[in-house]
């Protein structure tokens, strides 16, 4: 194999595919990119086996072939290389080594045979497949990830719940997640072919990935779904991820129908606020106090090590004083997704789950569940 | 001041109730046998008796699917009297409590003639079998001593540990063989105090996003025994 590339372009390519490959792999070929030159063009592809991305690029191919080297080192050669160079890459008669050459460097690595290279079988047939504007997912994604529960053992909750819905008899694509504590929703038009696909769980991993791709794609991304796998492409790439087997809870069911206390103010001044007054509060809980009454809400939070603080903010509120408490990070987190100059918080009481939205944009929903202070 | 604490959503969970989740073992065997063999039963009523929560209801439950039987209650036993026309499947736990009562003798002696009328069956549950209830009607009662009588008894240690892991898996959460084994060292051999240790670890577990473990069922078990 021999083919020459645009520094620039190679590096493009590795920084798209090589966050796939695990910092610590037992199996060494997984911290292998797979490199496989042939009719002018250059295929890199890396796996952890549960996630699989494959971009192409143009390269100028001598000897057409395959072999492949550790991701990250050639990554970081790569990146090291002077902007502007053409990189010569070569592979010897048996594939064992691959010799990159950029200007008076040269780099020799080791190379992994192809054949021990996972594939993920992103060429077989996917039974739904639709079109997802690419600005639209990439709203989904940061509307809802933050809320994804990093706790390992509940996998079923490790990802975005993707599925068809019905919204006031409009037929939308819902994204869900929820850690248990909080939760965020996301609606959009249903796209063409999206009507039958299942309720499908993607992994926090490869909803990161693809969100750092969406920035780079044109308009429109197409997705693929089998029962147990996720396709993303566009342009060059291809991303092809196992989905999380598991149910996602009947999340219906805590997202309050009845509250009927209605809290109106500005996001970024109440952020600032809970930002502020969180300073004090303890480390571990992170709690503050909100006491409504009229048209003040104070923010309050103290802790046994540090003192006390409050702010009071002008605030819109149709019923009586009361008082709850939340995990500031959990109220900063909501309030960062919402744009628009107010919010609606809807209340029922201190121990029941909260809505947040935000009034100019309704394809959202966040619920948050208090704390006891 | 108590530490803030972090409320979990009751996000629920599907128990499963079908007929293979079921575990067959000694104790429910000849009830499960009985079950399966409806509707070929020699009368029209069955009763299951066994100690609480020995697992009647899951057994119950699992009938009611096979034959889409309809509960009758104290409060609703004597409107269904009233009715000309039965469910032809009617189950009636905790039976042993109607016994006693002319009133509710009654009404259930008329449920019996309805259904072996129309060919339908009753399963009845209690804690004792018919021959202890204090019937004052003796019609009620040579009928339901002549009707097919079976035990369940106590799960045994193997019934114990599938339940608990079957309880932690309708959860989606799975559980190291050393939770399993410290909870059944320390708890009441019972269905019941499986389910409530059940929903006091993973609730517990979900507010402080902990997986499960010996320390966290241990301070559950610890602040349960506090309450107590």
């Amino acid at each position: 194999m021999k083919f020459t590339i645009d520094r620039a372009d190679l590096l493009r390519s590795l920084n798209h595919v090589h966050s796939v490959v695990e910092r610590r792999n037992t199996i060494p070929i997984l911290a292998n990119v797979l490199l496989h030159a042939a009719d002018d063009s250059l295929s890199l592809t890396t796996t952890d086996m549960d996630l699989e991305i494959i971009e192409s690029v143009a390269a100028r191919v001598g000897t057409p072939g395959a072999t492949t080297v550790p991701a990250h080192t050639l990554y970081d050669i790569v990146r090291k290389l002077q902007d502007g160079s053409d990189v010569e890459i070569s592979s010897n008669a048996g594939d064992t080594t691959l010799t990159v050459k950029a200007g008076k460097s040269t780099f020799r690595l080791g190379c992994l045979p192809t054949e021990d290279f996972p594939k993920m079988g992103s060429t077989e047939n996917f039974t739904y497949n639709f079109p997802v504007p690419a600005g639209d997912l990439r709203t989904l994604i940061d509307r809802t990830r933050f809320a994804i529960s990093n706790e390992e053992t509940r996998y079923y909750l490790n990802g975005i719940y993707l599925h068809a819905a019905e919204s006031d008899g409009v037929a939308v694509l819902r994204a869900v997640a929820t850690d248990g504590h909080r939760l965020a929703r996301f609606e959009m038009p249903l796209p063409e072919g999206a009507k039958d696909m299942p309720g499908v769980i993607i992994p926090r991993k490869a909803i990161n990935e693809i969100r750092k791709l969406i920035d780079e794609a044109g308009d429109s991304i197409e997705l693929g779904l089998t029962d147990n796998k996720l396709r993303f492409s566009f342009d060059h790439v291809t991303m092809t991820t196992k989905l999380i087997d598991g149910t996602f809870p009947d999340y219906e069911r805590v997202i309050p129908k009845n509250n009927d206390k209605f809290l109106e103010l500005n996001p970024a001044i109440f952020a600032s606020a809970v930002d502020r007054v969180s300073t004090i509060s303890s480390e571990k809980s992170r709690a503050v106090k909100l006491t409504l009454g009229g048209k003040t809400m104070t923010l309050s939070a103290n802790s046994p090590d540090s003192g006390s603080a409050s702010e009071e903010i002008e605030i819109q509120f149709n019923a009586g004083p009361m008082e709850i408490g939340f995990n500031s990070a959990y109220l900063m987190d909501v309030a960062k997704q919402i744009e628009g100059e107010g919010c609606r918080m809807s209340l029922s009481d201190p121990a029941s789950p909260t809505i947040i939205q935000d009034l100019s944009d309704s394809s959202s929903l966040y619920v948050l569940m208090p704390m006891r202070v | 001041m108590n530490r803030p604490q972090q409320l979990p959503f009751d996000l629920g969970h599907r128990e499963a109730f079908a007929r293979e989740d079921l575990w067959v073992s000694g104790a429910n065997e000849a009830a499960v046998g009985w079950l399966d063999k409806w509707p070929d039963w020699p009368a029209p009523a069955l009763v299951i008796h066994g100690p609480a929560a020995s697992g009647k209801t899951h057994l119950s439950r699992v009938w009611q699917k096979k034959s889409e039987a309809s509960d009758v209650t104290a409060e609703n036993l004597s409107s269904l009297r009233g009715l000309n026309e039965l469910p032809k499947a009617l189950i009636i736990d905790d039976a042993e409590k109607m016994a006693g009562d002319a009133q509710s003798e009654t009404a259930l002696f008329h449920l019996y003639n309805m259904q072996k009328e129309q060919g339908g069956h009753m399963l009845l549950t209690a804690l004792t079998p018919p021959r202890d209830w204090p019937f004052v009607l003796p019609d009620l009662k040579s009928r339901l001593m002549a009707a097919p009588v079976v035990a369940v008894g106590a799960p045994d240690e193997q019934l114990m540990a599938v339940v608990l892991t079957k309880l932690f898996s309708d959860r989606q959460i799975f559980v190291p063989q050393e939770v399993v084994k410290f909870i059944l060292a320390r708890i009441e051999r019972s269905f019941a105090a499986l389910r409530a240790i059940v929903d006091a670890v993973d609730r517990k577990a979900l507010a402080e996003k902990r997986p499960v473990t010996v320390p966290l069922v241990r301070e559950v078990m610890n602040a349960q025994e506090k309450l107590f």
